[in-house]
């Protein structure tokens, strides 16, 4: 009975259902790799790292979040923060990362992108040429900006340093020598 | 089961089942499909073509759904039994035709292992050094990484199919959990604008993704995710993180006494040994930069022994169901390396058995005719 033509088309029927059941969700896999295996492609793939020639009294601190690296610049009771950011592609443009420093340090975005530029100087480091913003809020223990934006062809690098405005206009020409010896590792 | 067996032979009209009109029929939309998915593929790029007109049940054009590619074979497989169980008496003139048949619906059976078993992706190689895995070129994975471990990094991955909205990941041995909230193929990532939420946790805080149309060269696409992390003893790390592929900084949490890793990346296939690359050889056509050969050297090693090979332009090295191609080729500061296209097909011989089976067929069907062919042509001469 089991090998009646009926029942073959049934059980190919089933099997066929069966088969369309394997859509459902993979399973969770769960392995051990040894360390050094595990991100060795984008290892060699990825350009050359950074390297920079550190400031006397800048100290690099541990990177967190999407930093490449961190610093911090002890000034009496305060710390400046000087970090180096890297994005893919064009990083959400000039711009919109300008006027986002300018909110940060109390001043009021500007709506014209040629106003903007217009404030930048460009300088150039090993690695390219650079846009370099002064974002300053003279008021009284406000909070300012320097930054550096690096185009690549793929990525845009940012290096800011935020804090007392007193602080930041003293430490410029530092931010300036640190900002202009960025370049590619070639080990 | 029984009622099952009672419905099917209820089917009086079972002629119906293997009218060679459904066969026709289905041919002529197989062709259509063919046409749309091939135009389609100028712009969708050749996998969401395939993926949507081949690899689907029904695919929808202006909320009207059509059968794609997978449906319209199923038809033709049970059309096909149907016609060798109910309307393929057996005789001599009809051995042929039967082993014809059988050859037919061996290949739409490899079809269909091909379609739900094979999985393919690539290898990354630098010289001197051995891999144990190749990576899937489309579909994604979430890895929870524990490097806190001393010797080696253990490995917790959620395929594709985790990544939607709603779907929950718990983080091994903890009660620390991960709510998937959007997950997107293609993303532009950029700097947040004003603070959407209080809640934004890690690159979140400062980061957004605009998503974009997906890329039909797949390599281009950035996939980015966002979800929430809840049930941290600390709720101050509680709240809403994103990944994205390819982030130059990984996301880490720290969950009770493991440090976690979280990425989003191309899914990874363990193999069952490792491939070395001893070297690899670039020849150029003399005078230009066009590259004539790629040649890898490989040393295959499994827990006893070690096997040497050479995987070449058109000639794959082939070991265990797995078959791996000369794809590409990284060079980058002095060091190179293979990339070796992957593939594990448990369909793979059936091609090859049911075409020869339905040559046969044809052959034999051929030579039971062919008398009556030539006694049928010298009649009708002498007629004339």
């Amino acid at each position: 009975m089991f090998l009646n033509r009926y029942w073959v088309l049934f059980y190919s029927f089933v099997l066929m259902s069966m088969l369309t059941g394997c859509d459902s969700k993979s399973p969770i896999q769960r392995y051990r790799v040894p360390k050094s295996n595990l991100e060795m492609k984008s290892k060699l793939i990825e350009r050359p790292q950074l390297k920079w020639k550190l400031p006397q009294g800048w100290n690099e601190e541990a990177i967190s979040g999407m930093r490449l690296a961190s610093f911090s610049i002890q000034k009496n009771d305060h710390l400046l923060d000087c970090s180096i950011v890297k994005l893919i592609g064009e990083g959400g443009g000039v711009a919109s990362n300008v006027n986002r420093w300018r909110e940060q340090v109390g001043l009021d975005p500007l709506k014209n992108e040629i106003d903007i530029l217009d404030q930048a100087q460009t300088l150039e480091a090993p690695i390219g040429k650079f846009l370099y913003f002064k974002i300053i809020n003279d008021v009284n223990e406000s909070n300012s900006i320097l930054a550096a934006i690096y185009a690549q062809e793929h990525e845009v690098y940012f290096v800011k340093l935020m804090g007392l405005t007193g602080s930041v206009l003293s430490e410029e020409n530092f931010f300036l020598n640190f900002c202009q010896s960025l370049e590619f590792s070639k080990e | 089961m029984i009622q099952s067996w009672t419905i099917f032979k209820q089917i009086k009209k079972i002629n119906l089942l293997y009218s060679t009109k459904i066969f026709f029929y289905s041919l002529i939309w197989l062709i259509v499909l063919l046409l749309i998915g091939t135009v389609a593929q100028k712009d969708a790029g050749l996998y969401l073509a395939q993926q949507k007109y081949f690899s689907s049940w029904f695919f929808f054009w202006n909320h009207v759904p059509f059968p794609s590619g997978r449906f319209i074979l199923a038809i033709i497989f049970f059309n096909l039994l149907c016609k060798i169980l109910f309307n393929s008496p057996i005789c001599f003139k009809n051995v042929g035709v039967i082993i014809t048949h059988i050859g037919s619906l061996l290949l739409l059976i490899g079809g269909c292992l091909t379609a739900y078993f094979s999985i393919e992706g690539s290898m990354f190689i630098p010289e001197g050094q051995s891999s144990g895995y190749f990576e899937d070129y489309y579909k994604m994975e979430l890895a929870l990484i524990n490097t806190s471990l001393s010797d080696f990094d253990e490995v917790t991955s959620y395929s594709n199919d985790w990544l939607v909205e709603g779907e929950t990941i718990q983080i091994p041995d903890s009660t620390v959990k991960i709510n998937i909230i959007n997950y997107f193929p293609n993303v532009i990532v950029s700097t947040r604008t004003h603070l959407s939420h209080d809640r934004l946790q890690g690159m979140a805080k400062r980061f957004e993704f605009t998503p974009i149309a997906v890329n039909p060269a797949h390599e281009k696409n950035i996939a980015g995710l966002i979800f929430e992390i809840t049930g941290f003893k600390d709720d101050q790390k509680d709240g809403i993180y994103m990944v994205y592929q390819y982030m130059e900084v990984a996301q880490t949490l720290q969950v009770e006494n493991s440090v976690y890793t979280i990425a989003l990346r191309n899914q990874r296939y363990l193999l069952p040994f490792k491939i070395k690359l001893i070297d690899f050889e670039q020849k150029k056509y003399p005078g230009t930069e066009k590259a004539k050969s790629y040649k890898s050297d490989i040393v295959l090693q499994e827990k006893d022994f070690e096997r040497k090979a050479t995987i070449q332009m058109n000639e794959p090295f082939r070991y265990l169901g797995y078959t791996f191609y000369q794809s590409s080729f990284v060079e980058n500061k002095g060091v190179q390396a293979t990339v070796l296209a992957v593939v594990k097909n448990r369909g793979r011989l059936f091609p090859y058995i049911s075409s020869i089976i339905i040559c046969i067929g044809l052959l034999i069907h051929l030579l039971i005719h062919l008398p009556r062919l030539i006694e049928n042509r010298s009649l009708k001469k002498e007629i004339q």
